[in-house]
C-alpha cells in the first residue's frame, strides 16, 4: 500500500479475479493509479494500489503482488473443504439513516434483493429534516420504513433492535452496498453461541477525490483479508479498533440482555459523533463473548467526497473514541485504560501531529492530524455532556428509559420515542407504516 | 428410536433440595412421553430436606420418582446405586444442576444405540455478577462442546461428561459401571477409558439441552484441579498404557512458559507435605488483577495456579519426583509414529477395503498424511481416544492448513484450477 495521492485525480477500483491474472486490466484511461481488489470466488484476498500507464495495469504488476494473496486463497479453498451445511439464523437488516436520501437511493436496489430473498430490511430514518427518504423507501415495497424522531446514530440502532424479532440483527451503513452474499458470509459465524457480533470487510466504493483516498489511507474500515477471531483472551478488550466497525456487522438479539444495548449517548448525532460501535464491542468481549472478523462478508462503503466532510469524520474519530474510553474508565472501571489512553495519545495523536509538523514522508495533513488530535482532547468532556443531555432526554415525558449502558433485557419499545408501539408497525410485513412528522 | 423405551434418569444430589426441586419440574414439561421415563434421585450425605421435599413433590410429578439416601460422598457410588433401582433399558446420567430443556430426552433417545454413549450439551449458566474466571469457563465448556459437534472430533476419554449423559443399560453394566475406588473426581473420565476400550462409540447431540447452574469459582475450581491431579495418577495406576498422554505435555519446554512449568512442577512437588499457602496468595494476587481489570496478568496467574494445583495432587498421591520419573520410564511421553505407519495421501482417491487396512495399522503404530506428495503430519497412536477414522485425519488436515501450511501448496492447488502458474514467481520459495 504504497501510495501517495497528493494530487486531485481519481484512482480507479477494479476488481480481478485470481484466475486473470495473466491478462492486464485495460480501460484505465484517465486515472494516475489504481486499486486492484483481487478476487478468488465471492471473497476478497487482497488489495493493492498500482500505477497506472498507459492506461493499464500490466498482468506481470498484478503477479509481483500475488504472494500477499495466497495465504487468504488457501484458507478459502480449506474453509470450503470443510463446510457442511448449517442452518442460519433468522435475520433482520437494519439501514439507519438520517438526510442522506441520495446515497441511500443507491444502496436500497441491492438491499431490496435481500428483502425479496425473504431477508427483513428496516430503515430507520434517523430525526430527518424532510420527508424524502420515506418516500424513496415507499417505493420499495419490501422493505419497511421506520421513523425515529430522537437524533442519535445508536439510538436508531437501538430501535432497529426492537423493531425486529430475528435472532442476529445486521446493521450496513446508508453509505454502503453489499456485496453478493455479504449476508450469509456474516450469519454463518453464527452457530457458534459464544459470537455475539459478527464484523465484515468494508472497501471503498469510490476513490475519486483526495479526501477519499485520504481517508481509506489513513483511516480505511480494511482490517484484512483472512478470518480472525477476538475474545477477552487473546485481544485487548479496550482495543476494538481492530475488531471492525458498525458500517458493517451482525449482532446476535440473545446476547444483548447481557451485553446491553448500543449505549445512545455515544455516536453520531450525539456530541461524541462516534465510538458507539467500538464501546458495543468491548462490552460484548469484557462479558466473555466472541467477535468474528470475516472478511467475506464484503461491503462497498462510499467515503465523504469533500475535505470539509473527511476533516470533521477524523474529529469525530478522536472524540468518539476518547468519548467512549471516558466511559469505560469511569462505568466500566477498565482502569488500564489509564495506561493506554495516555499511551495512545503521544503514540498516536501526538506522533501523528508532529510527523505532519515535521512533513516526514507519508505523514497526514497537518489538518487533518490536529483535527483528531483536538478531538482525542475533548472527547471525553464531549461524553459528559453528551450523557448530560441523554439524562435530561430521558425525563423528557414519552421518552424511553434507555442509556445502552444499562442491561435491559426486555425491549421497552412501547415507550420508545413519540411513535406507536412497536407491535403496530409490521416488521416482516410488505410497507411499515410511513410516518413522517 | 420408537417412544416405547423406558428411560431411567438418575440424578444424585447433595445438599440441594431448591435446585433439585426446579430440576424435577423440569423433567415433567418434556416431550418425551411421562410414562415412558422414571426418575431417581440419589440423595447422597444430604443434610437438608431432599428425600422429604421429593416425597412431597412425587404426588404432583406425572412420572415415577424414587428418592434413595445413602452417605458415600462419591458422585459415582449414587449413580452406580441408583442403577441397581433402575428399570430402564437406558440409563440417562442428570446433575442435579443441569436443568433440562422439554427436549432433553428425546433427544438423548433419538442419537441413542446399543453401542453408543450420548453427551448433551450443558450449557452454562452465569451467575448475577460473574467473575473472570466464570466468564472464561462458560467459553471453555461452549468452545468444547462445539469442537464435538465439528464434522471428523475425535472424541477421547475426557470428553466423557457424566453429568448429562446416557447409553443403554446394557452396556453400562457391561463395563462393570463407575469405579468407585477412585473416589476424588475424574471417575466419569476412567469409566470413559473402559467405554472406549469395549469399543463403545461417542457421540455428542447438539439438541439434547440442560442449562447448567454451576457457580464453581476460582478457589473451588483449583481444589478440583487438586483432585484432577491426584484421579489422573490413579487412573495412570489403573491404565498404565494412558500414562504416556496423560503427562502429555510434560516434556514440552517448547511452549512459551515451559521452563516456569518445570519449576512450578518442581516446588508443588517439594512443597506437598507442608501447608498450601502458595494458592491462597495466588489466589489473592488474581483478585486484586480482576479488580484492576488486568486481563493478561490474572490469566498468566490462573494458568500458573492451575500447574501447580495439578502437580500438587499428583505429587500427593504418587509420592515423589523419582516416583513420577519412573512411571513416564515404564510408558515413555510422547507416542513416536512408527517408520512402518501407513501414509495417506489426503488428495487421491483409494478403496475403502485399502483404507481400511490401513486405518486399522495406524491404530497401532500412527498415521502419517501427505498431500500432493508432500508429507504434511502424522498422528502418533493414542490411547484413550476413539479408533482413527478417515475423516480425522481430514480434521486434523483441516485445522492444520488454516495457520501452518505453506502456501505453495495452495499455489500448487490454485493451479489445478486451470490459472496460468508458469508465470507465478513463487514455486519453491518457502518451505514447510
Amino acid at each position: 500500500m504504497s501510495a501517495n495521492p497528493n494530487n486531485s485525480t481519481g484512482v480507479a477500483i477494479q476488481q480481478v479475479f485470481i484466475e486473470h491474472l495473466n491478462k492486464d486490466v485495460l480501460e484505465l484511461e484517465g486515472f494516475r493509479r489504481a486499486l486492484i481488489v483481487f478476487r478468488h470466488k465471492d471473497a476478497v484476498v487482497g488489495t493493492a494500489w498500482f500505477p497506472v500507464v498507459n492506461g493499464k495495469v500490466t498482468a506481470t504488476q498484478l503477479q509481483s503482488m500475488v504472494s500477499k494473496v495466497a495465504w487468504p486463497v488457501w484458507q478459502q479453498i480449506v474453509a470450503e473443504m470443510g463446510k457442511q451445511p448449517i442452518q442460519l439464523p433468522t435475520v433482520t437488516v437494519v439501514v439507519c439513516t438520517r438526510d442522506r436520501t441520495n446515497d441511500l437511493a443507491v444502496s436500497l436496489p441491492e438491499l431490496a434483493k435481500l428483502a425479496d430473498r425473504g431477508r427483513p430490511v428496516l430503515v430507520v430514518d434517523n430525526c430527518p429534516a424532510d420527508d424524502s427518504t420515506a418516500r424513496l423507501v415507499a417505493g420499495y415495497p419490501g422493505i419497511t420504513y421506520i421513523y425515529e424522531p430522537r437524533a442519535g446514530l445508536d439510538i436508531a440502532r437501538n430501535r432497529g433492535i426492537q423493531e425486529s424479532t430475528s435472532e442476529v440483527v445486521a446493521f450496513i451503513d446508508d453509505d454502503a452496498i453489499p456485496d453478493e452474499g455479504w449476508l450469509d458470509a456474516l450469519l454463518n459465524h453464527f452457530d457458534d453461541p459464544m459470537v455475539a457480533v459478527v464484523t465484515g470487510l468494508t472497501l471503498p466504493l469510490e476513490l475519486e477525490t483526495r479526501a477519499q483516498q485520504w481517508f481509506e489511507i489513513t483511516n480505511g474500515f480494511n482490517r484484512g483479508f483472512e478470518q480472525r477471531s477476538f475474545d477477552s483472551t487473546c485481544v485487548s478488550v479496550v482495543g476494538t479498533g481492530q475488531v471492525g466497525a458498525g458500517v458493517n456487522m451482525a449482532v446476535r438479539r440473545s446476547a444483548l440482555g447481557e451485553i446491553g444495548y448500543f449505549d445512545e449517548a455515544l455516536d453520531g448525532g450525539t456530541p461524541t459523533l462516534s465510538g458507539g460501535d467500538q464501546e458495543f464491542f468491548y462490552r460484548a468481549l469484557a462479558h466473555g463473548y466472541r467477535i468474528i472478523y470475516e472478511p467475506r462478508a464484503l461491503v462497498w462503503h462510499k467515503h465523504r467526497r469533500e475535505w470539509k466532510a473527511l476533516r470533521q469524520t477524523i474529529f469525530g474519530y478522536g472524540v468518539g473514541l476518547y468519548a467512549w474510553w471516558s466511559k469505560t474508565l469511569f462505568v466500566g472501571k477498565e482502569f488500564t485504560l489509564l495506561y493506554w489512553a495516555t499511551l495512545w495519545f503521544i503514540q498516536h495523536h501526538l506522533g501523528n501531529l508532529l510527523r505532519s509538523v515535521l512533513r516526514r514522508p507519508g505523514c497526514a495533513p497537518l489538518d487533518l492530524a490536529w483535527a483528531e488530535m483536538w478531538g482525542a482532547v475533548i472527547g471525553p468532556y464531549r461524553y459528559l455532556r453528551s450523557r448530560r443531555a441523554q439524562q435530561q432526554s430521558r425525563l423528557a415525558p414519552g421518552v424511553g428509559d434507555r442509556t445502552g449502558d444499562l442491561i435491559l433485557p426486555t425491549a421497552d419499545s412501547e415507550t420508545v420515542g413519540s411513535k406507536p408501539p412497536a407491535s403496530t408497525v409490521s416488521v416482516h410485513g410488505i410497507q411499515g407504516g410511513v410516518e413522517v412528522p | 428410536m420408537s417412544q416405547t423405551h423406558l428411560v431411567s434418569v438418575i440424578i444424585p444430589t447433595h445438599n440441594r433440595s431448591q435446585m433439585l426441586a426446579r430440576h424435577l419440574l423440569a423433567l415433567s414439561r418434556q416431550t418425551w412421553p411421562e410414562e415412558k421415563f422414571e426418575v431417581v434421585v440419589i440423595a447422597d450425605d444430604c443434610q437438608d430436606e431432599t428425600a422429604d421435599m421429593v416425597t412431597m413433590l412425587s404426588s404432583q410429578l406425572p412420572f415415577n420418582v424414587q428418592c434413595l439416601s445413602h452417605s458415600a460422598r462419591s458422585a459415582s457410588a449414587s449413580r452406580n446405586l441408583g442403577t441397581t433401582h433402575a428399570h430402564g433399558e437406558y440409563y440417562l446420567f442428570l446433575d442435579d444442576d443441569v436443568l433440562p430443556e422439554p427436549g432433553l430426552i428425546t433427544a438423548h433417545l433419538r442419537a441413542s444405540g446399543e453401542n453408543r454413549v450420548v453427551m448433551g450439551h450443558s450449557r452454562p449458566v452465569l451467575p448475577e455478577k460473574p467473575s473472570f474466571w466464570q466468564y472464561s469457563a462458560r467459553l471453555w465448556w461452549e468452545d468444547t462442546f462445539r469442537a464435538m459437534r465439528m464434522p471428523g472430533y475425535r472424541f477421547r476419554y475426557r470428553d466423557f461428561f457424566s453429568g448429562n449423559l446416557s447409553m443403554t443399560a446394557a452396556l453400562f453394566h457391561r463395563v462393570g459401571g463407575f469405579d468407585t475406588t477412585i473416589r476424588v473426581r475424574l471417575e466419569d473420565y476412567e469409566l470413559g477409558i473402559r467405554l472406549l476400550k469395549a469399543g463403545a462409540e461417542f457421540c455428542f447431540e447438539p439438541e439434547a439441552v440442560g442449562h447448567h447452574y454451576d457457580f464453581t469459582d476460582l478457589r473451588t475450581w483449583l481444589q478440583r484441579v487438586y483432585k484432577e491431579g491426584i484421579a489422573d495418577i490413579q487412573i495412570g495406576q489403573r491404565h498404565p498404557e494412558l500414562r504416556c498422554i496423560l503427562f502429555a505435555d510434560y516434556e514440552d519446554v517448547r511452549a512459551d512458559w515451559g521452563r516456569l512449568k518445570r519449576l512450578i512442577r518442581k516446588v508443588a512437588f517439594s512443597w506437598v507435605q507442608r501447608r498450601d499457602r502458595i494458592t491462597s496468595i495466588g489466589v489473592r494476587l488474581a483478585e486484586i488483577c480482576e479488580l484492576l481489570r488486568l486481563r493478561g496478568p490474572w490469566l498468566h496467574i490462573i494458568g500458573a495456579l492451575r500447574e501447580y494445583n495439578y502437580w500438587r495432587g499428583a505429587a500427593w498421591r504418587i509420592g515423589g519426583y523419582a516416583e513420577l520419573a519412573s512411571w513416564i520410564q515404564e510408558a515413555p511421553i510422547a507416542p513416536t509414529v512408527g517408520v512402518d505407519a501407513p501414509l495417506f495421501h489426503l488428495d487421491q482417491p483409494e478403496s475403502l477395503e485399502e483404507r481400511q487396512t490401513k486405518l486399522e495399522l495406524a491404530q497401532r503404530v500412527g498415521a502419517r498424511a501427505a498431500w500432493q506428495g508432500k508429507e504434511l503430519f502424522s498422528i502418533p497412536p493414542l490411547p484413550g481416544y476413539e479408533p482413527l477414522r478417515y475423516d480425522h485425519l481430514l480434521a486434523v488436515f483441516r485445522q492444520e492448513a488454516r495457520r501452518n501450511f505453506i502456501p505453495p501448496l495452495a499455489l500448487s492447488l490454485i493451479q489445478r484450477k486451470d490459472l496460468d502458474l508458469s508465470v507465478w514467481p513463487f514455486n519453491s520459495q518457502t518451505s514447510i
